[in-house]
C-alpha cells in the first residue's frame, strides 16, 4: 500500500468510486456511496484564505476525523457543509446528489439531514431537554398546539436506542454537565432525521473519561447507519476512534488517509507541514550543535528568579477545572512561549498570572512575594503588564482616543497629573511621541484619533506600547501579532525585544509556532490544562512541539517533563 | 451617507428631534378641533414670558417696542427647569458609566426628605417660630443633608449591582417605591406636622429657605446651585481623572478591567454623584417651594432627567440646554392650559416624540439606499 503526499487534486476517475481516502485501492468496492463528497471548496475571508480548494469525502456510515493545526481551516470546511458559511466555489455531493447549489443555510443542511454540534452548545438553558430536541420542528396538533406526548415517544426511542437512560427528558438544559448538554445537542440533530453528523471540537471540553463514553456514543451511531465526522486535535482520538481521517494544513486538504494505514507520526508531519523521513527522536539527534553551545554558555552566572508558578489550579466560567497544577519559573531577562493547541489552558493561565481570575489552589511568586490573591491593578503596581488576545474587548476600548487608550489604567499615577485632575497636554505630548516611537499610523488625528478607526496592526502596537509604557518587568503577550502582516509583526518584536534586552521578561502565548521559534528562549507546551514539557531554544524542532501539543505517545527526546 | 450632511445631521440631531416633536404635537391638536397655531404660540408665549402687545404688569420688562417679557412667566420657567437641570446631571453622569439609574425620582425624594428634617433643626429654640440658626450655616448643612441622602440611597443600587449582581434597572426602580412610601409613612406617623390635618412634615425653620429671586415666583438662587454643578460636573468627566474612569467604564468595562481600572469602585463613585445629584434636586424643591416634605414632592422630575439627559446627549452643558427646553416646555403648558383648553398632557407627547426621534438611527440613509438601487436598476 503506498502512502500518497496527497496534493489536493483529485483526478478524474474519482466518479468510478475506486479511489478511496487519497489512496488508490483496487480491493476497494465499486459500490461505495459517499455520505458526503466536497471537492474544490475554496473560501476567502478579508485577508485571508481560510479554504483553499479543499476535498473532503466521507463514506456512507463510517467515522471520518478532520484534523489539522489551529487556523487550518478545519471549522470554516464544516461550516460550508452545514451551510452556516457559503463558500466561494467548489461543489457538494450529499448521498450522491449535488446539492451545491441547494445548500445555502443551516435550515437547508438540516432538509439534507446533516446535524451539527458546535464547539458553542446552542441549547436554551431556561427550557427543557424535550423543549430543546423539538425546538422549530415542534410536531403540532389541530396545528397550534405542541404535541409532546408524540415527541416524548420519538425522542424515547431514540434514547433508547442509544442507551441514553441517563438523561431525564424534562431537566432543564440549565441544570445539565457538559457531556450530557452535549449528548442533548446530539439527541436534537437526530430527531431532525439527522444521518451525517459534524461534531467541532467534541471533546475539548470533556475529561478522558468523558471523551471515552462520547466516542462510545457514536461508534454506535455509526453501526446504526449514521456517518459521523468530527475535528480534533487529539491524535490519539484519531487513532483509537475514527476509520477514515481527512489532514489540513493551511485551508489546504494535504492528505486523506484510512486510520489503520496511517501512523501518529505521518499524520502529525502532515499537520505540521514537514514530511518525517526518520523517526522524531533521531531527528532531534541531528541537533547536537546547539547542545554544546548551551553547555558553553552555563558558566553564565544564574538568572535570577522573577517569577514562580507552583501547582496552580484554576477553574473556568463553568467551573469546569481549566488548570490542572501548573508549575513554572521565569528568570530575568528571558522570553518564554507557552504553546498548546486551543482550550489547552492557555488563556486560563495568561488570565490567572494577570489576576483577570482567581486560582483555586497553589501560589504565585513574583520577587519572592506570594501575589496570588493581589487584584489587577496591585500585579500592574508591581510590574506586571498585560497585551490581552482580544483586543477589542479586553484590550482597546475602541470608541476612546489613542491617547485615552495609552493612558488607559495608569490615569492615577503621577507622571499623568498627580491624582485628581488629569494633565492632558501631558498626555497628548507623550502620546505622540509614542506613535512616532513606534510608528503608529493613525492619520491626520493624532492622538486624537478614535482607537477603534486604526488598523488591527496599529492597535496591536498601541497595546504593546501601552503594557510597555512603565517599563515593567513582566509582559504576559497573548497572541500580540495574530492578524498581523509580517513587517507590522516583526516591528512589535523590535519593541519587545529592545525591552527585554533591559531586563525585562516576556511569556508569550502564541498559536503561531514560528513565531515561538522566532524569539523564544525556550517552550513550555500545554496539553490537557497542564504544561506537557518544556522544550530549549537548542532542541526546538516543529515535530517535538507537535508530538507534545496533540498529546501523542511519541516518544520525543530533548523535552523536559513538567 | 454624505460625510457633511451625517456630521450636520448629528449636530442637529436634537433641534430636529424638539422640531418634530413640536409639529406631531400640533398635528395631535389640530385633529382634536383645537387651534394648534394659536395653543403653540401661547405655549411659547408662556414658556418664555415673551408676549406683544400692550405691556400688562408692572413689573414686566419691554424688550422692544410691543414686546414686552413677563417676569414672572420667566421665573416659573426658570423654577422648573432648575431641579431638571440636576436630575438630568443624574441620569447622564450614570450613563457616561454605563449605569442607567432611572432611581432619580426615589434619590430625588430621599433627599426632599431629609432637607425637610433637617431643615426644622432650630425651630424650638425660638419663641417666634422661626429659626434661631443663621441661614449661613443653616443651608449648607440642609443641602448637604439631601446630597447625603440622595447618594446613599443610589449607592444602595450601586452596591446591589457590584456585589451581588442586581440590574441598576431592577434595584432603582423598586428603590423608587420604597423611597415614596417611606415618605408616605413617615409624613403621616413620625415626622407628621401636629398642627396640620394634612400629610406633611413640620414647616421647616425659615433660615434653611432659599428666598424667592421674583416675588410670587418659585425660582431661587437653586438655579444657580444647578448651574454650578452641571459646570462641575463638566469638569470632573473632562479633565479629572475620575471622568476618564467613568468613560472608560462606560465605553468598555472589560477593557478598563484588564488594564487595572477599578470598575467596581468607579460604579459605586458614579452612583454616588448621581445619586447626591438628584437628592440636591430634592433639597432645592423644598427649601424654595414647599418648605415641608409632603407627597410627591420629587414630581416627574426624576422620570424627566432621563429625557433631558438623552436630549442633551449625556453631556453636562447639553443637560443644562434641554433641561431649559424641557422646563420651559412644561410650564409653558400649563398655561396654555389656562388660557386655550389645550390640555397640557400635549406637553408630555412632545416630550416622548422628542425622545424617540433621539433614538432614531438611522432614518436619512434608508432613503438614500432607495436610491442608490434606483441607480443600479437604470444602470444595469
Amino acid at each position: 500500500m503506498c502512502v500518497s503526499l496527497y496534493d489536493g487534486q483529485y483526478p478524474d476517475y474519482l466518479d468510478m468510486g475506486t479511489i478511496v481516502n487519497g489512496i488508490i485501492s483496487e480491493s476497494t468496492p465499486t459500490n461505495t456511496t459517499y455520505a458526503v463528497r466536497m471537492a474544490g471548496i475554496s473560501k476567502q475571508y478579508p485577508g485571508i484564505l481560510a479554504n483553499d480548494n479543499v476535498n473532503l469525502n466521507i463514506i456512507k456510515g463510517t467515522l471520518h476525523a478532520v484534523i489539522g493545526e489551529n487556523g487550518a481551516g478545519k471549522s470554516t470546511l464544516l461550516g460550508i457543509l452545514y451551510g452556516s458559511t457559503l463558500a466561494n466555489s467548489g461543489t457538494i455531493t450529499i448521498n450522491e446528489v449535488d446539492v451545491t447549489h441547494q445548500l445555502r443555510s443551516p435550515a437547508d443542511a438540516i432538509e439534507f439531514g446533516i446535524g451539527m454540534v458546535s464547539q458553542h452548545y446552542s441549547l436554551i438553558p431556561a427550557l427543557s431537554v424535550l423543549e430543546n430536541c423539538i425546538l422549530g420542528a415542534e410536531p403540532t396538533f389541530a396545528s397550534c398546539w405542541i404535541d409532546r406526548k408524540k415527541a416524548a415517544i420519538k425522542i424515547n426511542r431514540l434514547v433508547d436506542q442509544l442507551g441514553l437512560s441517563n438523561i431525564n427528558l424534562d431537566a432543564l438544559a440549565r441544570s445539565l454537565s457538559i457531556p450530557l448538554q452535549q449528548k442533548v445537542e446530539i439527541l436534537k440533530s437526530l430527531y431532525r432525521g439527522a444521518d451525517i453528523l459534524l461534531l467541532d471540537e467534541p471533546t475539548a471540553a470533556l475529561a478522558p473519561s468523558e471523551s471515552t463514553a462520547l466516542f462510545k456514543l457514536l461508534q454506535q451511531l455509526v453501526s446504526m447507519g449514521t456517518t459521523v465526522v468530527y475535528i480534533t486535535h487529539k491524535l490519539k482520538e484519531v487513532m483509537s476512534y475514527s476509520e477514515s481521517i481527512t489532514v489540513l494544513r493551511s485551508g489546504k486538504s494535504v492528505a486523506q488517509l484510512r486510520t489503520e494505514n496511517a501512523t501518529e507520526e505521518e499524520l502529525l508531519s502532515h499537520m505540521m507541514g514537514k514530511r518525517i523521513q526518520k523517526n522524531v527522536a533521531a531527528l532531534n539527534r541531528i541537533d547536537t550543535m546547539g547542545i554544546k553551545e548551551h553547555a558553553e554558555n552555563s558558566e553564565i552566572p544564574a538568572p535570577r528568579m522573577l517569577l514562580q508558578l507552583n501547582k496552580i489550579t484554576a477553574l473556568n466560567s463553568r467551573r469546569a477545572l481549566a488548570l490542572r497544577g501548573v508549575s513554572l519559573n521565569i528568570h530575568k531577562g528571558e522570553i518564554v512561549g507557552v504553546a498548546g493547541v486551543e482550550g489547552s489552558g492557555q488563556r486560563e493561565l495568561a488570565e490567572a498570572l494577570v489576576g483577570v481570575s482567581t486560582i483555586e489552589e497553589g501560589e504565585i511568586i513574583f520577587e519572592q512575594i506570594d501575589i496570588s490573591r493581589c487584584s489587577i491593578q496591585e500585579r500592574h503596581r508591581r510590574g506586571i503588564a498585560y497585551i490581552p488576545e482580544d483586543r477589542n474587548r479586553a484590550g482597546l476600548i475602541p470608541s476612546l482616543s489613542v491617547a485615552d487608550n495609552y493612558l488607559l489604567g495608569s490615569q492615577r499615577d503621577s507622571k499623568w497629573g498627580g491624582g485628581m485632575f488629569l494633565n492632558s497636554s501631558e498626555i497628548m505630548s507623550l502620546a505622540e511621541r509614542m506613535i512616532s516611537a513606534c510608528d503608529i499610523r493613525t492619520g491626520h488625528g493624532g492622538a486624537k484619533m478614535q482607537a477603534g478607526s486604526l488598523s488591527g496592526g496599529n492597535q496591536q502596537k498601541l497595546l504593546v506600547a501601552r503594557a510597555l509604557k512603565d517599563s515593567p518587568q513582566l509582559v504576559i503577550a497573548c497572541q500580540p501579532t495574530r492578524g498581523l502582516d509580517r513587517e507590522a509583526a516583526k516591528l512589535i518584536y523590535k519593541i519587545i525585544s529592545e525591552a527585554v534586552s533591559r531586563g525585562m521578561s516576556v511569556i508569550l502565548f502564541s498559536s503561531d509556532i514560528d513565531e515561538l521559534f522566532e524569539i523564544s528562549d525556550r517552550i513550555l507546551v500545554m496539553f490537557n490544562q497542564r504544561i506537557a514539557g518544556e522544550v530549549a531554544r537548542d532542541n526546538f524542532a516543529i515535530e517535538t512541539i507537535g508530538a507534545l501539543m496533540t498529546g501523542t505517545s511519541i516518544q520525543i527526546e530533548n523535552v523536559t517533563p513538567a | 451617507m454624505n460625510p457633511v450632511f451625517s456630521f450636520l445631521f448629528q449636530r442637529l440631531r436634537p433641534i430636529l428631534s424638539i422640531l418634530v416633536g413640536l409639529a406631531i404635537a400640533g398635528i395631535i391638536m389640530s385633529a382634536s378641533g383645537y387651534r394648534a397655531g394659536e395653543a403653540l404660540s401661547a405655549l411659547g408665549s408662556a414658556a418664555t414670558g415673551l408676549y406683544k402687545g400692550s405691556i400688562r404688569g408692572e413689573h414686566d420688562w419691554t424688550i422692544s417696542g410691543t414686546t414686552h417679557l413677563n417676569v414672572f412667566l420667566v421665573a416659573q420657567s426658570l423654577s422648573r427647569i432648575t431641579p431638571l437641570i440636576l436630575t438630568g446631571l443624574s441620569v447622564a453622569i450614570g450613563l457616561r458609566a454605563g449605569m442607567f439609574n432611572i432611581g432619580c425620582q426615589g434619590q430625588m425624594t430621599m433627599g426632599a426628605l431629609a432637607a425637610a428634617y433637617v431643615g426644622q433643626f432650630g425651630i424650638r429654640d425660638a419663641a417666634t417660630g422661626l429659626g434661631s440658626l443663621p441661614a449661613v450655616l443653616h443651608v449648607p448643612v440642609t443641602l448637604l443633608s439631601a446630597v447625603l441622602a440622595g447618594g446613599a440611597w443610589a449607592a444602595v443600587a450601586a452596591w446591589l449591582k457590584t456585589k451581588r449582581g442586581v440590574h441598576e434597572v431592577l434595584s432603582t426602580i423598586m428603590l423608587n417605591y420604597i423611597a415614596s412610601n417611606l415618605v408616605i409613612y413617615l409624613i403621616t406617623h413620625n415626622l407628621k406636622d401636629p398642627h396640620s390635618m394634612a400629610a406633611q412634615t413640620s414647616m421647616m425653620a425659615s433660615s434653611s429657605w432659599l428666598t424667592p429671586l421674583v416675588p410670587g415666583a418659585n425660582l431661587s438662587i437653586g438655579l444657580f446651585i444647578a448651574l454650578c454643578a452641571a459646570l462641575l460636573i463638566a469638569i470632573i468627566m473632562k479633565r479629572s481623572a475620575l471622568g476618564f474612569e467613568i468613560r472608560a467604564v462606560g465605553q468598555g468595562a472589560e477593557a478598563a478591567r484588564t488594564a487595572g481600572m477599578p470598575v467596581e469602585r468607579t460604579i459605586l463613585l458614579t452612583m454616588l454623584i448621581s445619586g447626591a445629584l438628584s437628592g440636591l434636586a430634592g433639597s432645592i424643591e423644598v427649601m424654595a417651594i414647599h418648605h415641608r416634605c409632603l407627597q410627591g414632592v420629587a414630581g416627574t422630575y426624576g422620570f424627566d432627567g432621563i429625557a433631558v439627559a438623552l436630549l442633551g446627549g449625556l453631556q453636562a452643558g447639553g443637560a443644562a440646554l434641554s433641561a431649559v427646553f424641557f422646563g420651559a416646555l412644561s410650564n409653558g403648558s400649563a398655561y396654555m392650559q389656562l388660557q386655550t383648553d389645550v390640555p397640557d398632557s400635549i406637553a408630555i407627547i412632545v416630550q416622548a416624540v422628542v425622545i424617540i426621534c433621539i433614538g432614531i438611527r438611522q432614518f436619512p440613509s434608508i432613503k438614500l439606499n432607495i436610491r442608490k438601487d434606483a441607480v443600479r436598476d437604470i444602470s444595469s
